[in-house]
This record gives C-alpha cells, sequence and structure tokens, in this order.
C-alpha cells in the first residue's frame, strides 16, 4: 500500500514538473557560477513555470567541457561564454545567431559598449549578448609617484616613459612598472598597439604588423625591459606594489578587490588611470557574454533570462554581487558605480577599448605576437625582425 | 652507370641562398686568432671556394688541436639567430699526410667579459679536395642577444689510433656562412673538370684554345680546367657535351653557374660570357644561348651565373646535346680583342633544393595518379566509395601470399604477416565476392587455404593463439614478437564472419575449430582480466586489457568461448574512464574506437555502461573538433582534413590521438574515412577533402597512404593492412551492413552479447546516465575517502634525506593521477617518469612532511630572488586545510622549488590566507632538498603555530600533494615551462576547492 502511495506521488510530480515546469540549463564558470543562483532566484520568482539549473564548471575544464558537450551534442540552453572563446566556439556553427530575437526585444546594440559589442558580432551575425565587461587600466602607487615629482599618473606615453626612468633610479632593484613578458600576453600587448595606432589587419584583410606604428609599439614596449625599468623574474605583482618595488601595472577590475583584501597596508596609497595616450588611449576589453546553443529545446526561455540580465536594475544588482562591471552603459548611471572614484575610471575607460579580432585564430595570432614580442625584449631579434617575423606567422596561421 | 659517377659529382653544400650569411669569407686574416695553437693564417688565392681568397691554415705541428677564432658582433647576429646550421669549406691537398678528420665548434660570450655558450661536433666526414663541414648550432647558442658579441671556435682535429695527434699539413678553409635548415641546397657539377677522360672530350669548337687538367687554382674538388687561349681568336671557346643524365640535371635550377679564376698576370681579362645550346642527337641544330648575368669580372676567383630558361630549359632527356662556352675581352673602346693568358674553369653547377616542398611533389606526382584523383572527384558518393574499397581490397589480394593465405603487415616487400591483417583479409573477400571483383571460387579458395594454414599448424602459435607478427612464408614468428591476443581476436573475429558468410561450408567448420582452440582461460589473469600476450622468453606481458580501447573485442569473443568461456564479471573489470559524456579511452586514438564497432553491429544496444556505437561516434566528433581547434596550430588540419589514430607518422610509428601531446600534424587517412558509419558527413567530406587538396600524395596503388603531415611535409607511401581493413569494412558496413549481419548472426557472440548485458535499447546519450553518475561519485568519493596517515614521531631531522622515515608508510601520487586543465599535458607513460612517494609525520611542534619524486629530467631555471609561482618548473606542493579541524584556521598551501639555480631548496605560501616566502610569511618553517639517482627528494617541517590547530591522534585536515612538471631541456630562466601536473587528487582546478582535498589523519 505503501509502495503504491509513493508511486502515485512520483508520477503526480512527474506530471506537473513535465505539464508546468520548463527547465533552463546553464553552464557558468569561476565566481559567476557560485553567485548566479542569486539572480537565478529572482528569475524564478517572476517567472514560476521556470526551474533554472545552473552547472558550475572550473575555468580550467570549461574549454574541454564545451568542446566534449559539443562533441556529445550534450549541451545546456544557455552559456556564459568569454569573449576570446566567441569566435573559436561560434565557428562551429552550436551558437544560435540572435538577430530574431532582438528584433523583437528591447535589447540593442546601443545598449552596449562599442568594443564589448564587437566580441559579439561574427560575419555579421550576432551570436551573444554582452553579460559583464572587464577593462584594462593603469594601476599605480600615488604616493610613490609624489615622492618623485608627480600628483598625477602619467598621460602620455613620453611621461610613462619619463616616470619610469625616475621610478627605477630609486635604487638597486627598484623597478617601475610590471609587464609581462613570458606565455600569452597578446592580450596585455595590443592596448599598446592600439594607443600607436598599430593594427593587426586592415579593412581589406591586410597583415598590418610591420607598419611603423606597430613596431613602435613593440620598441616601447620591450624598451622597458631592456632598460630594466620592468622586473624579468616571477615578479608577484601585488607584492611588488604593496612593497613599492613596482609601483605601476596594467590590469582588470578584479585587481582592486585583491589589492583592497590582500594589501590593507597601502589604502589610500593608490589609484587608477586610464591607459597612456600616444595617438589613443585605448585599452583591452573582454569580460563575458551570453550565449544560446543551437540545440536548446528552450531558446525562447533563455532569451528572457538573457533579457533578464541585461536590464539595468539586474545589471547593478550583478555588480553589487561579485563586482563585475556592467556592459550596459544605462547601469553606469547608477550612483553606485557613478560616485565611485575607482570605478570611474573603468568607465571613462571603456570609451576607449578594443577586443582583438574576433576570428578564430585569434588565439594563435596571441601566441605569436607574444612569441615575437618576447624575441624583442630579450633582444633575440630587433623590434623591425620581430615584426616581419610576426607578419609570416600571421600569414601562415591564416593561410 | 659509371658515366653518373663521373659527370654527377655531387657535393651537399649550401651555397648562396637568400636566407644564408657570409659570417666569414676568409678574404682576410685580420681578426683571425689561433687561440694559442701556435697556426699561423695566410690569405691565399691557390684554391678558393668562393670569393676571391681563401684562408691557408698552417698548422703549428705540434698542437693537439688546430684552432682558428674569430669575434662575431652587429648585423651578422640578427641573420645567426635565424639559422640553424654553419657551414665552413674546407680544402684538404691531395698530398696532405695529416688533416682534420673532426671538427668542433665553439662559442662563448665576450660581452661582458667572458662565457662558455655551447660547442658542437660536426659530423661532416673529411676526404682530399673541397669539403662541406656543417655544425648544427645548439638551442644555446641559437639563444643568444643580437646586441651580443661572441667568439666562435674552429678545432681541426685528427684521429690516429683513437688518439689526437698534431695536424702537420697545411689546409685551407674557406666560406663560412650560416643558414636555416629549410634553404639547404645541393651543387649538382654538369662538369666537375676533375678527370683526363673528362676533359679530353671538350673542343674548342675551332678557336685554338687548348685544354689541360690543372691543380694549381680549384674551386672544387681537385683539379680544375685551365684554358688557354691562342691569343688570336676574338672568341676563345669550350664545347662540352651534354648527354645522359646531366640532361635531366641542367634543368633542374633556373641557373647554371660556373667558377673562373683569372691569373694576377692577366692583360686581357675576359669579361664576356655566353653559353649557347646545340641538339646533336642526329644533325646539329641551335637549341639558344644566353649571355652571363650582369656582374663584375675581376682577378682572381669569380662566379659567373647564366639563367636558363625556355628552350635551354625544356631539354628531351634522350637527346644529345652539346654546350658552347664562349669568352671574349674588350679593349679600352669597348672592342673585342682576343685573350691571350691562360685562366681557369672550374665546375660548372646548378643548385637542387634539397627538399621538395609540397607544390613541387605534387607537381611531380605521377600523371596517372593525378588523373585517377581528378576523375574520382567527379564521381557521386556511392561510386567514390565503391571504388576506394575496391582499390583497397587489391592490397589482400595481392600483399597475400596465396599458397598459405598470409598477408603482409604493410605494403614492403620484406614485411612479416600480421595475422590481425589476416583477419581483415577474411573480412574484406566476402565484400569483394559481393561486389564482384573477384569470383565466389576465387574468394572461397584463398579463404579456405588461408584457414587451413592456421587450424592445421602452419602458423606458430600456443593454446590457439597466434604470434602478432610471422614469416609470410614459413608462418614462423617474426623477431622477438608477442603471443598478441588481441590480434587472435581480429584474426578470428575475421574468420567468424567468413565463416557466417560462407555457412555450411568447409570454411564455417574451418572457423568453428579456430575458435574453439583458442583457451582464453590461459590468457586470463588473477584479476580476470585479459593479458596482452605472452613470449616464450618472459611468459606473461605486465600489460593486460585492464581498461576500455579496442580489448573490449577481445572480451566478447572470450566470453562467447564454446570451449574455454572467461567468465561475463570480467566485462565489469574493464575500467571504464568518463569524458563528461562519453567513455574514453586517453589516447583517443580512433581507431580503439573504431575495431570492435566494424564486427560487432553495436547500433541501438547498450551494456549499463555505454551503447558503445553512439560512443565511438561521440569521440569520433571529438577527434574531428580537436584537429579543428587546433587547425592554426598545425598545417595539417583544417574543418575537412582530420583523424588523429595510431599511424606512421615522420618519426615512425606512433599512437596519435586527439590528446594533448599526443599529435604532431598527422593525419591518418584511415580514421576519418573508417568513421564513416558515424559520422558519414564528416567522413565524406573528409574523403573528397584529402583527395581534392594532397590527392597525388595521399592516393596510391592501394588507395589512401597510411599517414600523411603537411607541417613536416611528409607523405607516406606505404600502405598497412589492418588500416586498409579498417577502410574496407567500415565502408562496407556503411553500404550494406554486411559484416554486421553475418557477424551478429553468430550464436556464440550472440551467446557473449546477452552474457555480458547488452539490451536493445535506441538512445541518443554514449555513457549511460546511471553509469556517468555512478562515476562521478566514484570519482568523489575517491578524493574524500583519500586518507593519509602522519605518524607520531619523536623528531625528523629535515636534511632532505629519508633515514628518519623508516618504517612509515608512504603514499603514491602516480603518472595516472592528471590534473585535467587546459595547456597541462598528460603523462606520457611511455617516454616519462613522474611519480612521487609522500610521507607524513607529526611531533608536539612540526608537521613534517617529504616526497620522493621520480622524475627522469629536473628542470632547474629559478633564480634564488624569483620566488613566485614555482609551478612553472618542476616543483612540488603541500595543500593543508586545517580549517577542517579549527573553523578560524587558514589555508595553507606550501609551494617548494627543490633547487634554484644555485641549488638551493626554495619555499613559498601561495595563494593561501597569508602568501610570500617563507622567510617573511612562515620564517619558522624547514625545508631540505636533495637530489637522488632517479629524482629529488623535499623534506619539510612546519611549524603547527601557522596551522591554527594543536595536534592530536585523531585529527583530520584537509591535505594534497601535487607534482609540477617540465623536461623543456634549455629552460629559459625563469621561464613557464610547465607541462605536466598530478595531484593526489585529481581533479580540476583542485588548487582552488579545500573541499575536495583528501584527508591527513594524524594516528598514534
Amino acid at each position: 500500500m505503501r509502495r503504491i502511495s509513493i508511486v502515485i506521488t512520483l508520477i503526480l510530480m512527474i506530471a506537473t514538473l513535465s505539464l508546468s515546469v520548463k527547465t533552463l540549463r546553464i553552464w557558468a564558470m569561476g565566481e559567476e557560477a557560485k553567485n548566479l543562483h542569486i539572480m537565478a532566484e529572482k528569475f524564478m520568482k517572476e517567472n514560476p513555470d521556470v526551474e533554472v539549473k545552473i552547472q558550475a564548471i572550473p575555468w580550467s575544464a570549461a574549454y574541454d567541457k564545451i568542446l566534449t558537450g559539443i562533441a556529445g551534442m550534450q549541451l545546456p540552453d544557455l552559456i556564459q561564454m568569454g569573449t576570446t572563446w566567441m569566435a573559436p566556439f561560434g565557428a562551429m556553427g552550436v551558437f544560435e545567431e540572435l538577430t530574431p530575437y532582438i528584433k523583437k526585444s528591447f535589447i540593442n546594440k546601443d545598449m552596449f559598449f562599442e568594443g564589448s559589442w564587437q566580441t559579439v558580432t561574427m560575419d555579421g551575425g550576432i551570436y551573444g549578448i554582452p553579460w559583464y565587461v572587464d577593462v584594462r587600466v593603469m594601476y599605480y602607487r600615488k604616493d610613490i609617484l609624489e615622492s618623485i615629482g608627480y600628483d598625477h599618473a602619467p598621460q602620455t606615453w613620453n611621461e610613462l616613459y619619463e616616470v619610469a626612468k625616475k621610478l627605477a633610479k630609486r635604487g638597486e632593484k627598484m623597478y617601475a612598472l610590471s609587464l609581462l613578458y613570458t606565455g600569452v600576453f597578446g592580450n596585455e600587448f595590443m592596448p599598446f598597439a592600439w594607443q600607436a595606432g598599430g593594427r593587426i589587419f586592415d579593412e581589406n584583410g591586410n597583415i598590418r604588423v610591420t607598419d611603423p606604428e606597430f613596431v613602435e609599439a613593440i620598441r616601447y614596449y620591450a624598451r622597458f625591459f631592456w632598460e630594466k625599468l620592468a622586473p624579468v623574474g616571477g615578479a608577484n605583482v601585488l607584492q611588488d606594489f604593496a612593497a613599492g618595488v613596482v609601483p605601476i601595472f596594467f590590469s582588470g577590475p578584479w585587481m582592486v578587490s585583491l589589492i583592497e583584501k590582500q594589501t590593507p597596508q597601502i589604502a589610500g596609497k593608490w589609484s587608477v588611470a586610464l591607459m597612456p595616450k600616444n595617438k589613443k588611449r585605448t585599452s583591452f576589453v573582454g569580460g563575458c557574454n551570453w550565449v544560446i546553443f543551437n540545440t536548446s529545446k528552450h531558446k525562447e526561455l533563455a532569451w528572457k533570462f538573457i533579457e533578464f540580465m541585461t536590464k539595468p536594475e539586474n545589471q547593478l544588482e550583478w555588480y553589487k554581487i561579485v563586482a563585475a562591471l556592467p556592459a550596459v552603459k544605462k547601469a553606469w548611471e547608477y550612483p553606485e558605480l557613478a560616485n565611485n572614484p575607482i570605478i570611474k575610471v573603468f568607465g571613462e575607460q571603456l570609451k576607449d577599448a578594443k577586443s582583438p579580432p574576433n576570428i578564430p585564430a585569434w588565439e594563435e595570432i596571441a601566441n605569436a605576437i607574444s612569441r615575437r614580442v618576447e624575441e624583442a625584449i630579450y633582444r633575440k631579434r630587433t623590434p623591425e625582425k620581430a615584426a616581419e617575423m610576426l607578419k609570416k606567422d600571421i600569414e601562415k596561421i591564416m593561410r | 652507370m659509371r658515366k653518373s659517377l663521373l659527370f654527377l659529382c655531387v657535393i651537399l653544400l649550401a651555397v648562396f641562398c637568400t636566407a644564408a650569411a657570409v659570417i666569414n669569407d676568409m678574404e682576410k686574416t685580420e681578426g683571425l686568432s689561433n687561440d694559442n695553437t701556435g697556426a699561423a693564417f695566410e690569405i691565399t688565392d691557390e684554391f678558393v671556394f668562393s670569393g676571391q681568397h681563401s684562408v691557408k691554415v698552417i698548422p703549428s705541428g705540434k698542437a693537439d688541436e688546430t684552432k682558428l677564432a674569430f669575434q662575431i658582433t652587429g648585423k651578422v647576429l640578427e641573420q645567426w639567430v635565424e639559422s640553424n646550421i654553419l657551414e665552413i669549406a674546407v680544402f684538404i691537398p691531395e698530398d696532405a699526410e695529416t688533416f682534420p678528420t673532426k671538427y668542433f665548434l665553439g662559442m662563448a660570450d665576450i660581452t661582458e667579459g667572458w662565457k662558455w655558450v655551447d660547442g658542437v661536433f660536426s659530423e661532416s666526414k673529411s676526404k682530399k679536395g673541397w669539403n662541406s663541414v656543417t655544425f648544427k648550432l645548439s638551442q644555446k647558442m641559437k639563444d643568444i642577444s643580437i646586441v651580443g658579441k661572441y667568439m666562435l671556435y674552429f678545432a681541426f682535429i685528427e684521429f690516429k689510433d683513437g688518439k689526437k695527434i698534431p695536424i702537420k699539413d697545411v689546409f685551407y678553409v674557406d666560406h663560412f656562412i650560416v643558414f636555416p635548415k629549410e634553404e639547404e641546397k645541393e651543387r649538382i657539377y654538369i662538369f666537375p673538370m676533375e678527370t683526363k677522360a673528362e676533359i679530353s672530350k671538350y673542343t674548342n669548337d675551332n678557336t685554338g684554345a687548348t685544354f689541360s687538367l690543372s691543380d694549381e687554382y680549384v674551386s672544387q674538388g681537385l683539379h680544375s680546367l685551365k684554358v688557354t687561349p691562342n691569343g688570336k681568336a676574338l672568341e676563345t671557346k669550350v664545347a662540352l657535351p651534354l648527354e645522359g643524365e646531366n640532361v635531366a640535371n641542367w634543368s633542374i635550377g633556373n641557373k647554371v653557374i660556373m667558377r673562373v679564376y683569372i691569373p694576377e698576370y692577366t692583360e686581357v681579362i675576359p669579361t664576356m660570357y655566353f653559353i649557347g645550346m646545340a641538339d646533336v642527337t642526329e644533325k646539329w641544330s641551335w637549341v639558344g644561348g644566353v649571355f652571363a648575368d650582369k656582374g663584375e669580372v675581376t682577378k682572381g676567383w669569380n662566379t659567373v651565373e647564366f639563367s636558363i630558361a625556355g628552350t635551354m630549359k625544356d631539354l628531351d632527356p634522350d637527346r644529345k646535346y652539346m654546350v658552347y662556352i664562349a669568352f671574349a675581352g674588350f679593349d679600352t673602346k669597348n672592342k673585342k680583342i682576343p685573350l691571350t693568358s691562360p685562366f681557369y674553369v672550374d665546375g660548372i653547377y646548378v643548385e637542387k633544393v634539397r627538399v621538395l616542398s609540397m607544390e613541387e611533389k605534387m607537381k611531380m606526382a605521377a600523371p596517372e595518379i593525378k588523373e585517377e584523383v581528378k576523375k574520382m572527384l567527379e564521381m557521386g558518393d556511392e561510386e567514390l566509395l565503391d571504388y576506394i574499397q575496391r582499390k583497397t581490397f587489391e592490397y589482400f589480394w595481392n600483399e597475400a601470399n596465396p599458397a598459405n593465405g598470409l598477408v603482409r603487415d604493410r605494403s614492403r616487400p620484406d614485411a612479416a604477416c600480421s595475422i590481425a591483417a589476416v583477419g581483415f583479409a577474411l573480412g574484406a573477400i566476402p565484400v569483394a565476392i559481393e561486389r564482384g571483383w573477384i569470383s565466389y571460387d576465387e574468394g572461397y579458395e584463398r579463404v579456405l587455404t588461408t584457414l587451413k594454414t592456421f587450424v592445421n599448424g602452419q602458423v606458430e602459435g600456443k593454446n590457439g593463439f597466434f604470434y602478432h607478427f610471422v614469416d609470410m612464408d614459413t608462418g614462423k614468428r617474426a623477431g622477438n614478437c608477442e603471443l598478441s591476443s588481441i590480434d587472435t581476436t581480429l584474426l578470428v573475429v575475421g574468420a567468424l564472419f567468413a565463416g557466417e558468410y560462407f555457412k555450411g561450408t568447409e570454411v564455417e567448420k574451418l572457423a568453428d575449430t579456430l575458435y574453439r582452440n583458442v583457451n582464453w582461460q590461459w590468457m586470463l589473469a588473477d584479476d580476470s582480466t585479459l593479458y596482452m600476450g605472452w613470449k616464450p622468453e618472459a611468459g606473461f606481458l605486465n600489460a593486460k586489457w585492464s581498461s576500455f580501447n579496442e580489448g573490449i573485442l577481445a572480451y566478447i569473443l572470450a566470453i562467447g568461448s564454446p570451449t574455454y568461456p572467461i567468465p561475463a564479471e570480467s566485462w565489469d573489470k574493464i575500467v571504464r574512464p568518463v569524458h563528461d559524456n562519453y567513455i574514453s579511452c586517453p589516447t583517443e586514438s580512433l581507431f580503439v574506437y573504431q575495431y570492435p564497432n566494424v564486427w560487432i553491429d553495436f547500433r541501438n544496444k547498450e551494456d549499463k555502461y555505454a551503447n558503445y556505437f553512439n560512443n565511438a561516434k561521440v569521440a569520433t566528433r571529438y577527434n574531428y573538433l580537436f584537429c579543428v581547434v587546433n587547425r592554426f596550430k598545425y598545417e595539417t588540419y583544417d574543418l575537412d582534413i582530420w583523424g588523429l589514430s595510431a599511424s606512421d607518422g615522420p618519426a615512425g610509428y606512433k599512437h596519435y590521438g586527439a590528446s594533448t601531446g599526443n599529435h604532431d600534424g598527422t593525419v591518418a587517412p584511415y580514421a576519418p574515412i573508417s568513421s564513416i558509419v558515424f559520422t558519414p558527413d564528416l567522413s565524406m567530406k573528409a574523403i573528397r577533402e584529402m583527395l581534392k587538396k594532397y590527392g597525388p600524395l595521399v592516393w596510391g596503388k592501394y588507395g589512401f597512404v597510411s599517414a600523411f603531415n603537411v607541417d613536416a611535409n611528409w607523405f607516406s607511401t606505404e600502405f598497412i593492412g589492418i588500416d586498409e581493413g579498417d577502410i574496407i569494412l567500415m565502408i562496407e558496413n556503411y553500404r550494406s551492413g554486411l559484416i554486421w549481419k553475418k557477424v551478429m548472426q553468430n550464436r556464440y557472440i550472440q551467446k557473449a552479447m546477452r552474457a555480458v548485458g547488452f539490451v536493445e535499447k535506441t538512445s541518443d546519450y554514449a555513457a549511460t546516465p546511471w553509469y556517468i553518475e555512478e562515476y562521478k561519485k566514484k570519482l568523489s568519493a575517491a578524493s574524500t575517502e583519500k586518507i593519509a596517515l602522519a605518524r607520531k614521531v619523536e623528531k625528523i631531522k629535515v636534511d632532505g634525506k629519508l633515514d628518519d622515515w623508516k618504517g612509515i608508510q608512504y603514499n603514491v601520487v602516480d603518472e595516472s593521477m592528471n590534473v585535467p586543465s587546459a595547456g597541462i599535458k598528460k603523462v606520457n607513460r611511455r617516454t616519462q617518469i613522474l611519480h612521487s612517494h609522500f610521507y607524513a609525520a607529526w611531533n608536539d611542534e612540526y608537521l613534517y612532511l617529504a616526497a620522493r619524486v621520480y622524475d627522469e629530467y629536473i628542470v632547474v631555471n629559478i633564480k634564488p630572488d624569483d620566488l613566485a609561482a614555482f609551478y612553472r618548473t618542476d616543483s612540488i606542493e603541500f595543500y593543508l586545510d586545517p580549517s577542517r579541524e579549527n573553523p578560524k584556521a587558514g589555508i595553507f598551501k606550501l609551494a617548494v622549488l627543490p633547487f634554484d639555480t644555485e641549488g638551493n631548496p626554495q619555499a613559498v605560501r601561495h595563494e593561501d590566507a597569508n602568501p610570500g616566502p617563507i622567510s617573511e610569511v612562515a620564517p619558522d618553517v624547514k625545508i631540505a632538498s636533495s637530489r637522488t639517482e632517479n629524482g629529488y627528494i623535499v623534506e619539510v617541517a612546519i611549524p603547527f603555530k601557522y596551522l591554527g590547530i594543536m595536534p592530536k591522534p585523531g585529527l583530520k585536515i584537509g591535505f594534497c600533494h601535487t607534482i609540477h612538471n617540465s623536461n623543456v631541456r634549455n629552460a629559459k630562466i625563469g621561464a613557464y615551462v610547465r607541462e605536466n601536473m598530478l595531484s593526489w587528487v585529481p581533479l580540476p582546478d583542485i588548487w582552488a576547492y579545500p573541499e575536495k582535498w583528501g584527508t591527513l589523519e594524524f594516528a598514534k
């Protein structure tokens, strides 16, 4: 008797589930995965017939997980997609094209920062909606710069170089700024190329890395190492920043809370500033987008969730939860962002920020850039020769 | 033949190519040093390889090594870093009694002070005359700064009875150049001008000039041609017959090059050079003529080049030609005047790029193959597949011994028979009968012969198993190969299929007997898994079919055996790792998934673990996507060029697959083609794209070649039996299901499938949802269930030695415990050693930890002051989570570098509650390290005050131990060179999830 009643309850439960409750499956990574349930609960409250299931995926396993998901055709409805992964996975033809959804929605291109919108467009189609952004700015030690006579952050390339020379003169093993020089740092190098007016491809798809502007960027970047203004070695940026050994570095918004938490001793002694200007002061914009898989059986529902996350008030709420910078410009008008002197700089920088070419080969091009710039840093090639080799690399990659 | 020796004198020399750079032209002796070997240097024009002079080296006759050294700096270093080869030309006079036979190149950095860089010996051999001596530059030698200054030391050494002896005779050196390997070119001497016999064929075309063989001025070999003009003719001419192989050689390059020496005393210098050609096969007919390319000719040695094109290049190799070289001088009014004094000509040659580019190979492919490929590309799918099958079948018909049915392992005349290839032949023959390529009787006869050979004891074996490879004629074991369980399986399953096809005939009976003879129980190990094989010299192999791979086919046959069945439970002993949503063989070699599916129809069937057809389909799609995402790293891979599986490759046969570190751009055509049952669209596209892009290089007499690698410009010309079998049978399954149908009719197979739990079921998943859950549970249970015991001790001396740890049980982190993460390779057990035995102990003050790491190569590239992220290189970590006991205690993660560049251990706390160098954040931690014969030992003592807990028996804290490994030789200082990461709990991002760490339990 007891068993029968359990069976009946089960049948009833299954019936209700299948009749009224739709399940939206989401894959998310990192901190987002840990906190997204807060937003999901709010969404479910607004949509009682929906159950949102979030699967957390460690970043280091995410690439392969998506790949096997595509191979096994076992994919969620919606996924958090890093901007630099848009092209490689997008090229596999598994993303839903979103133009028809946008047509009947409040969501439109102009709501987002230009550099961020670049990351969702490929071959004329729209394959994602920006969720949050990150942008690199200059972190600097106010107190140390003051000690060498600067009451402001370096504004231009020349000023940064002058400041750097003075900072390095403070003593033995003292440096000015920290720059990446090993591993893959194409995304860290590109802002310098953009600032100089350089580019990888022109409008006609010609490779332009041997242009004087691009070469100038390689030389400018490498010179900080040649003149020992930037340290070589596995420096720990945060500790060196706190110790004053390296009073300038470039990084994204996540560093703000890290500095506050891990090096409270320098509270009030540091700030952030826009990237240094050459022709421009362009920075790198990254972050994450929402993508719907075209295998999804709940595409409309997935879109509804994207719309929910795109609303300025929810963008703000999300900022409050994990301090991720809103991709929606309107959200920056809330006082929480507009009145925060540090965060304001990020907002300003976002107006002059770019993403690398949105093509599947970018990762490999970024590898090549790193390899060649590193050669210039180690003086194994001149900046000109390194650029020539880079051109050959890119030709081979794009063949 | 002799003629070719005479005329085709080939010296392998890299000369003039765009990327070659002269580092010393040996036109002067300034800057040359003998490095205290007493040698003297003189400028000479006697024997000159290039330019106008060479350097005569006069050894002291006393020093063991004669040396020549000079400095390089500036612009040339920019070329140096682009180069891989350094080449010098060395002339050894014919009468020399002692001369260099070994060459060494050393390099020192003299930018600031003097610092040794590296040295290499040359592989080049010496002979009389001109030699090209090449040095392969080492990575260290190339890893230099272009703003530095370097010294090059060339040592010339002679050996007698294994001992260095002083060189007494002079020799000559010239033309020190560097160049990248790809640009290597070879000189083919059309007219080497070395023998009297050769020059006796030269005529003067009625210009009165006389010729003699000279050894005064020589640019190649030991002799040159001395031309003495008659002083009257306005043009001095040499006519040289061009015939035989030289005709083809003439057209190899776009240039014909000649070396000319003009003596110092010459009054009228020949400045006009002209080459004319005539066809003299039957009667004389003019072909064409050309003047030398512009360039000044001066006294001394000159290089004169002629650009050859049009009729002078399009020669018919079957015809005979005459080459006329005309020399003339001019007076001040630019009027032609007769030459008056002798000059020397040596070595008229062409240059050939040593390695043909892929494009050249394509161009040079046989026209009939090109034509065939073109026709194939015009065929419809069905017709194309039929054609591929047919060509493929010819392998099994032609590469077999008709007398006994044995089939070659590969299309090499000396190849042994592979019994697995025989199994595939037994599968292919019924296909050929059905398709009408052979008659029923022909096919039946061949199958009958084959089965009789095996059943009647003409093939060496034991207990029904056969040796992997046997002699094509005698059937005797080849080499010392193993008695193979999987290859016997492939033979037997082929026989069973043939038995079903020829049902009711003698073939069916013989196939049955062959199967009944196999004693599977004998091959079964104590743990109920099958051994991979047996050898008379050593007994059973260590390796067993204990993990998921092609071995599952052996289990089905073994469980279904009517005579020696193994228990069905063995099926459950197979370890089946789940890769997200399918059961995976970690090498991701495609054949692993294909072989069982060639024979068994796994469609719409599943056991509790998987639908193995769907499983193979997912693995195939993964393999495809893996190539797609790597297509910018490897030129071979492309959207429709994919398929990584065990195959030949540029460096031999390898178990290639879609996993990091297990591929190099080699694609095996059989891999995507035999996937056709799983991924018909992708496979069809792959077939067409391979034919379209590389057709003539990947297609041959038995269909698709075994493998190719565009990155390495390597195309196999061989065909492998088991690959051919996979192709023909899988295509047949795709077209008609013939093999599946017949094999599934076999009652033993049916019995086995039932016994291991297969049921009919249609599903869209690979691994069953139940098994995926089960596997996850097992994994996470594995982490929380992992317990290491820390023993209570008096005291342990932290000295990097493990004497104090005697009697304490260690725990193991082995090669299989790879942390899955992007950019980290799995440890390759075949080529690497990497595991750790770790120990834990405690007393009231300290927690002691020690790890004995086994690692075949230790990278030391971190300076003592570089105290961050040791995981960049060879290092270990201990993760401790005392918060499981005291919620207020913080995580403690200790990263230990066993050796910095000064040989000392270093430790930091990393990404934990209080990160930083140990000296600052936990100064009372003690660390020590030592090298061992096969790796290193790290020993540490951590005071409990840093952990925030009081030790007592029964205490449990979170614990994990990781090994970071690199095998990069010449790792740059500070560079990130990690390749592998192993962890006691091998889960993704394990460093960030203390809740997933194992347990360290304090014992008494």
